[in-house]
C-alpha cells in the first residue's frame, strides 16, 4: 500500500499549492436533484440539493451506504438517471459547459468522450461476443472520428498504460476468457481511452481482491494525474477512501451530510453519521450502538422535512425535525450539515 | 476449427438412432389407423379369396413388428416402398413433390422472418404506436390456424378483391411451366429466363406462403421482442450507452447478441411449418408431398405417410445441423 | 481428543467440462476447530476456501482426507456423514437466495427442525426463542424473505442455522454482501450467540478487517493450500509467509494515518488452479523466490508455538515486521479510534453504559 499512498500525496501536494488554472473546478455541481416517481404519494427522493466541485488532478470520495444516491448521482452526471428517476432540479457545469442544458445528442458526444464512467462487475458489463480491444477501439472511433486502425492503435496504447502484459494477444479476448481484475482494466482502458478531463467511478473495485484492488487503485491514480483529469470515487469502504481519496463526501439518504479534506475529515469527524459509519468500521460496538441506533428519545414522524438521519442521531432534538440544515463550514475545506455537529 | 468438427461428427453419430426411432413411431402410429389397405385396393366386388392372397402379397397377414422390419431393411436397400394409389415408388413420388413443399415452407418463413424481426424491434425499442401494433400482432398472429387463415386469404384476396389467381396448384394451367431442375417453380423459372411462368408463379406462391409467414411470424415477433428487450437492458449494453455510442450502434450489437435465441426459434420453426404446410397444400391444392401424405393417410396408404415422416425428419435435422454451424459462426465462446 | 472439528489432510478437484484437465480446488488441508472457538478461514477468490465449507458441510464430496466433527466421521458412509453434519449448520453469502421466497421467515427458521422434532408446539416455542435472540419481532416471523433487507434477511439465516442447537456453523462469507453498519451488527450478533452457546465458527472471509476482529484463529488460504495459520493478533502483527504479508499490506484502514507496513510487494494475479507448481505455489509472484522455492514442494513448518507456515524463507518475513517500531497495526488503531470517535460522546450514552 505504500506506493498507492506515495503517490497520493504527490496528488495532495499537487492540489495544495496550484497555479490559478489549476484551482478552478472542472466539474461543479449545483443544488442538483434527481426523483422518482411513485404509483401513489411523494416521489422519492434519491438526490436532494447537492453541490459538489470537482478541480483538475483532484480525487473525491463519496461514501454511502445502499440506498444513499450514490449510483444515482453518478448516472445522473452523465444525463442517465436510472429509469424511471429523473433531475427535476440542478445545474452541472463541466469545463464551462452546462451539460443538462444540452441536446439529447449534444450530451451523448460529451458521454465517454469528456466525461466516462467506470464501472462494477466489469464481467456483465463488456460485450460477451466481441473481442475486448474491438470494444476499446469503438469507442475511441465513434468519439475521436478515427480510422479503424488509428482507433485499433488506440485501443493497444491504452491497454498497455492500463498495464495489461501481453496486450497484443489481449486485444482479441473475449470478457469471459479474463479475470476479474484484468476486465476491470479492461473497463478502466474503455473509460480512458478518450483521455476525458472527468471520471467517475461506481463501485469499481468492491468485486476485486485486496490485492488486485491495490494494483487498481494504483493505476487510476496514475493515470489521473498524468493526464490531468478529475476524479469521483464512489465507494462503500470508508477504509479506500481514507486513503486514496483527497477529499471525501459523506452522502446519506440522498445528501451529502460531511465533506472535507482526508485528514481533516477521518481525524475529526464532525457529523454523527459519518462517526457511526466510522465506529462500524473498526467493530466498536458500544460506540456504533451510541452513535447510529434507533432514536427513541423524540418521535420521529414519517416525512418530517428535517435532518434525514434524525431517526438515528442521538444528538437529535425537535430543531432536527423542523428544519434542514445546512451545510455549513467547520474548517478550512470542512463541511458538516447538522445542527449539532461534534465540537473539537 | 477442430472443435467444431469433432462437434459435428458428434452429432453426425446420433442422426441414424434418431431417424430410426422417428421412423418406428411414426409406423407404429400409422398402422393404428383404421381401415384395411387391400379392401380399399380392390374396390367393393373384391372376393375374400382375393383380398386374403393381396394381404399375403402386402404381409399384411405378418405381425406389426415383422412388417416393420421388413420396412426397414427395404430402407436400407433404398427402397421406401409402393403408394397403391399412383402405384409407383414413393422415393420418386416424394423426389417430385417434396421440391414444392419445400419452396412453400422456405418462402413462408422467409416471409416470417421479414415481419417477425422487424415488428420485435418495433415492439422491443417502443416505438411509439408501432411498437403497440406489433405488441398486439404478435400475441394474436401465434393463435391462429393456419388452414383457417389460408381459407379467409383466399375468401379476401381471390373471391372478393380477384387480386390473386384461383387457389390451384403452383402456376397458371394456361402458362408453360419451365424445365425441372432444382424442383422451385421460381428458381426454375429464373433458370429458364421464363420471365411469364416466373410472374404466374410468384402469384401462386404469395397467399399460402403468406399464410404461412403470418402465422410464424408471431413466435419470432415475440422472441425477437423478449431477447432484444433483455439485452438492452443487460450491463453491457448500458455500459455501452454511458460510453455515449449511438443509439444505433447499441441496438445494432443487441439484437447481434439475441440472435442466437432467434435463429433457434426460427429453425424450430421450419420443421413446424413443414407439419403446417400439409394443411395448407390441401387448402391450395399445392400438390406438394404434405398433400400427398394426407391422402396417404385417408387412404390408408402407409408408404407415402412414412415416407413424408422420413424426409420431413432428415430435412429437420439437417436445419439444427445447420444452425450448430451458425452457433459457431455468431458465438465464439461455443467450442472453447 | 478435544477438538470439535478435525479436517485432516483433504482433497477435491473438480473435472474441467470437455477436457481431461481437473481443477483442484483443494489440495491437502488440515486444520482443527477446538469448541467455542473461531477460526477465520481467509483468502482470495480462486483459493478454494468455500470449498472447504462445503466439504465439511456434505455439500461437496471429498477426493482425499478425512473430515471429524465431535468424534464422528463426516466422510464415506453417507449416514454416519449424516450424524455429523448433524452437528452443523452453513450461512451463505446471499441470505436472498438460500431461503425459499414462498414461507414466511418464521417456515424458513422453522426447517431445519422438522426431522429432528415433531411436536409443533415445542417447534413453535424453539423458534420464536431463536428469532428472538437474533432480534427478530413476532410481526417479522409473518413477513416474507422479499420483504426484509439485506441484514435482517442474514439474521434469519443466522437464526435459521442455529434453531438446531449445532456444535459448528460454517459462515461462507455472511457479510460480504452488507453494508459496513449492517456487517457490524451481524458481527456484534455473532460473537454475542457464541458467548451464550459456546458454538465454534469457522468464518470463511476475504475480507481481512472482519476476520481480524471476529477471530481466535487465523488460517490463510491460496490455491486450495492453507499457507499460514496461528492467532489472529499474532499472525496479524507479524506474519510469516510472504502471502500474509501481501494481503495484509493492502488492507486500508479509515483513517489516513494508519499505514500497513508493506514489505513485500506481490506481483499479478492468483494463477489458475488448473497446472499447478511444482514448488511453493506463491513462487511466481513472491519477490524472496528462489530455485530452492521452486523445486519442491513446501512443507508446513511451526517456528513458534501456535504459529504454522509453508515458507521457507519465514523468518526472513518475520524479521522485516519485528523491525517495525509498532507492528501490531490493528490494535493500534482500535485505540486511535476509540479516542477519534469518542470526543463529544452524548449524555445518553453514558446513560446506556450503566444499564
Amino acid at each position: 500500500m505504500s506506493v498507492a499512498v506515495k503517490i497520493s500525496e504527490s496528488a495532495l501536494t499537487a492540489s495544495e499549492s496550484p497555479s490559478r488554472d489549476q484551482d478552478k473546478p472542472v466539474v461543479s455541481v449545483r443544488s442538483l436533484s434527481v426523483e422518482f416517481p411513485r404509483l401513489s404519494g411523494a416521489p422519492t427522493v434519491a438526490v436532494r440539493d447537492l453541490d459538489l466541485d470537482i478541480r483538475p488532478q483532484e480525487v473525491v470520495g463519496l461514501v454511502g451506504e445502499s440506498g444513499a444516491g450514490k449510483t444515482t448521482l453518478a448516472r445522473s452526471l452523465l444525463g442517465l438517471p436510472p429509469s424511471p428517476g429523473h433531475i427535476t432540479a440542478g445545474r452541472f457545469v463541466f469545463d464551462d459547459k452546462d451539460i443538462f442544458g444540452l441536446s439529447a445528442e449534444g450530451i451523448r458526444q460529451v458521454r465517454g468522450r469528456d466525461i466516462s464512467m467506470v464501472v462494477s462487475n466489469p464481467r456483465d458489463e463488456l460485450n460477451p461476443l466481441k473481442p475486448v480491444g474491438e470494444q476499446i477501439a469503438t469507442v475511441a472511433r465513434v468519439h475521436l472520428g478515427l480510422s479503424r486502425r488509428e482507433a485499433r492503435q488506440r485501443a493497444f496504447d491504452i491497454l498497455k498504460a492500463v498495464q495489461i502484459p501481453d496486450p497484443e494477444r489481449r486485444m482479441k479476448a473475449l470478457p469471459h476468457e479474463l479475470s476479474g481484475g484484468m476486465a476491470q482494466r479492461i473497463v478502466i482502458a474503455i473509460a480512458l481511452v478518450c483521455s476525458p478531463r472527468f471520471i467517475v467511478s461506481d463501485d469499481a473495485t468492491s468485486g476485486l481482491d485486496v490485492t488486485v484492488q491495490a494494483q487498481i487503485l494504483q493505476l487510476l491514480k496514475e493515470l489521473i494525474l498524468k493526464r490531468d483529469s478529475s476524479l469521483l470515487f464512489i465507494t462503500r469502504d470508508i477504509g479506500v477512501a481514507a486513503h486514496f481519496c483527497d477529499r471525501t463526501a459523506i452522502m446519506f439518504k440522498g445528501e451529502i451530510m460531511e465533506i472535507g479534506g482526508r485528514d481533516s475529515l477521518f481525524l475529526t469527524p464532525r457529523h454523527p453519521y459519518t462517526i457511526g459509519l466510522m465506529s462500524a468500521f473498526c467493530h466498536n460496538d458500544r460506540l456504533r450502538q451510541v452513535w447510529s441506533t434507533q432514536n427513541e428519545q423524540i418521535e420521529v414522524p414519517a416525512g418530517h422535512g428535517g435532518c434525514p438521519y434524525a431517526d438515528r442521531c442521538p444528538n437529535a432534538s425537535q430543531t432536527c425535525l423542523d428544519q434542514r440544515p445546512e451545510l455549513k463550514q467547520v474548517a478550512e475545506g470542512h463541511y458538516v450539515r447538522c445542527h449539532y455537529e461534534v465540537a473539537r | 476449427m477442430s472443435s467444431i468438427r469433432s462437434f459435428l461428427l458428434n452429432r453426425l453419430v446420433f442422426v441414424i438412432p434418431q431417424l430410426f426411432g422417428i421412423l418406428m413411431i411414426a409406423f407404429f402410429l400409422v398402422k393404428t389407423i383404421p381401415g384395411d389397405p387391400a379392401v380399399l385396393m380392390l374396390g367393393p366386388n373384391a372376393t375374400d379369396a382375393s383380398v386374403a392372397a393381396l394381404r399375403t402379397k402386402l404381409g399384411l397377414d405378418q405381425s406389426v413388428v415383422q412388417q416393420f422390419w421388413i420396412f426397414v431393411t427395404n430402407l436400407a436397400k433404398g427402397d421406401l416402398g409402393t403408394s397403391w394409389q399412383t402405384t409407383r415408388p414413393v422415393l420418386e413420388d416424394l423426389f417430385q413433390r417434396f421440391p414444392a413443399t419445400l419452396e412453400l415452407v422456405t418462402f413462408g418463413l422467409l416471409s416470417a422472418i421479414l415481419i417477425g424481426i422487424p415488428m420485435g424491434l418495433a415492439s422491443a425499442l417502443k416505438l411509439g404506436i408501432w411498437g403497440k401494433i406489433s405488441n398486439t400482432y404478435g400475441l394474436i398472429v401465434g393463435a391462429l390456424p393456419d388452414f383457417w387463415l389460408g381459407l379467409v386469404m383466399i375468401f379476401v384476396f381471390y373471391t372478393l378483391l380477384q387480386w390473386a389467381p384461383a387457389p390451384f396448384g403452383r402456376i397458371d394451367m394456361i402458362v408453360i411451366p419451365p424445365a425441372t431442375v432444382t424442383g422451385s417453380m421460381v428458381l426454375d423459372s429464373l433458370i429458364a429466363g421464363n420471365w411469364e411462368a416466373l410472374v404466374s408463379a410468384l402469384q401462386h406462391l404469395l397467399l399460402p406462403a403468406l399464410t404461412l409467414g403470418i402465422v410464424a411470424s408471431g413466435p419470432i415477433q415475440r422472441m425477437t421482442q423478449s431477447m432484444v428487450e433483455s439485452t438492452l437492458d443487460a450491463g453491457f449494453s448500458r455500459y455501452q450507452v454511458i460510453s455515449g455510442l449511438p443509439t444505433q450502434m447499441v441496438v445494432k450489437n443487441a439484437l447481434k447478441n439475441a440472435l442466437p435465441s432467434i435463429i433457434t426459434i426460427i429453425s424450430v420453426l421450419y420443421g413446424y411449418l413443414l407439419g403446417g404446410a400439409v394443411l395448407v397444400e390441401t387448402v391450395f391444392s399445392w400438390g406438394g408431398a404434405g398433400q400427398y401424405a394426407v391422402q396417404g393417410v385417408l387412404n390408408s396408404d402407409v408408404f407415402p405417410v412414412l415416407g413424408f415422416v422420413l424426409f420431413a425428419s432428415i430435412f429437420s435435422l439437417l436445419v439444427y445441423f445447420i444452425v450448430d454451424v451458425l452457433y459457431f459462426l455468431i458465438d465464439p465462446r461455443a467450442g472453447s | 481428543m478435544t477438538e470439535l472439528l478435525s479436517v485432516a489432510n483433504i482433497k477435491k478437484s473438480f473435472a474441467v467440462a470437455g477436457t481431461r484437465k481437473r481443477v483442484r480446488a483443494v489440495n491437502d488441508v488440515s486444520f482443527t476447530i477446538a469448541p467455542g472457538e473461531t477460526l477465520g478461514l481467509v483468502g482470495e477468490s480462486g483459493s478454494g476456501k468455500s470449498t472447504v465449507g462445503r466439504c465439511i458441510m456434505g455439500l461437496t464430496e471429498i477426493d482425499e482426507g478425512q473430515i471429524v466433527i465431535d468424534g464422528d466421521l463426516s466422510t464415506g458412509r453417507k449416514d454416519g456423514g449424516r450424524q455429523a453434519r448433524a452437528k452443523s449448520q452453513i450461512v451463505f453469502q446471499e441470505p436472498g437466495e438460500s431461503l425459499n421466497p414462498r414461507l414466511s421467515i418464521f417456515r424458513c427458521i422453522e426447517e431445519p427442525l422438522l426431522p429432528v422434532n415433531r411436536d409443533r408446539q415445542l417447534r413453535a416455542a424453539r423458534v420464536r426463542a431463536i428469532a428472538e435472540e437474533v432480534g427478530l419481532s413476532d410481526e417479522l416471523l409473518r413477513a416474507s424473505p422479499g420483504d426484509l433487507s439485506a441484514g435482517l434477511l442474514q439474521r434469519v439465516a443466522i437464526a435459521r442455522a442455529m434453531v438446531t442447537n449445532p456444535k459448528l456453523l460454517v459462515l461462507d462469507e455472511p457479510t460480504s454482501a452488507l453494508d459496513p453498519s449492517a456487517r457490524a451488527e451481524i458481527i456484534s450478533l455473532l460473537n454475542r450467540l457464541q458467548a451464550e452457546h459456546k458454538t465454534a465458527y469457522l468464518f470463511i472471509s476475504h475480507d481481512l478487517n472482519t476476520i481480524r476482529f471476529i477471530s481466535d484463529r487465523v488460517a490463510v488460504m491460496y490455491l486450495g493450500q492453507i499457507v499460514e495459520q496461528g492467532d489472529a493478533a499474532n499472525l496479524f502483527s507479524t506474519p510469516r509467509h510472504p502471502y500474509t504479508s501481501g494481503l495484509l499490506s493492502a488492507v486500508l484502514l479509515p483513517n489516513p494515518q494508519f499505514v500497513q507496513p508493506a514489505p513485500i510487494r506481490l506481483e499479478g494475479e492468483i494463477p489458475s488452479p488448473i497446472d499447478l507448481p511444482q514448488g511453493c505455489f506463491l513462487a511466481s509472484r513472491c519477490p524472496l523466490a528462489d530455485d530452492g522455492c521452486r523445486q519442491k514442494p513446501v512443507a508446513m513448518e511451526m517456528p513458534e508455538r501456535r504459529h504454522e507456515v509453508r515458507c521457507i524463507h519465514h523468518q526472513k518475513v518475520a524479521d522485516m515486521y519485528l523491525n517495525e517500531a509498532n507492528s501490531d497495526v490493528y490494535a493500534e488503531f482500535q485505540n486511535v479510534s476509540e479516542q477519534i470517535l469518542s470526543v463529544g460522546l452524548p449524555e445518553r450514552a453514558s446513560a446506556r453504559q450503566t444499564v
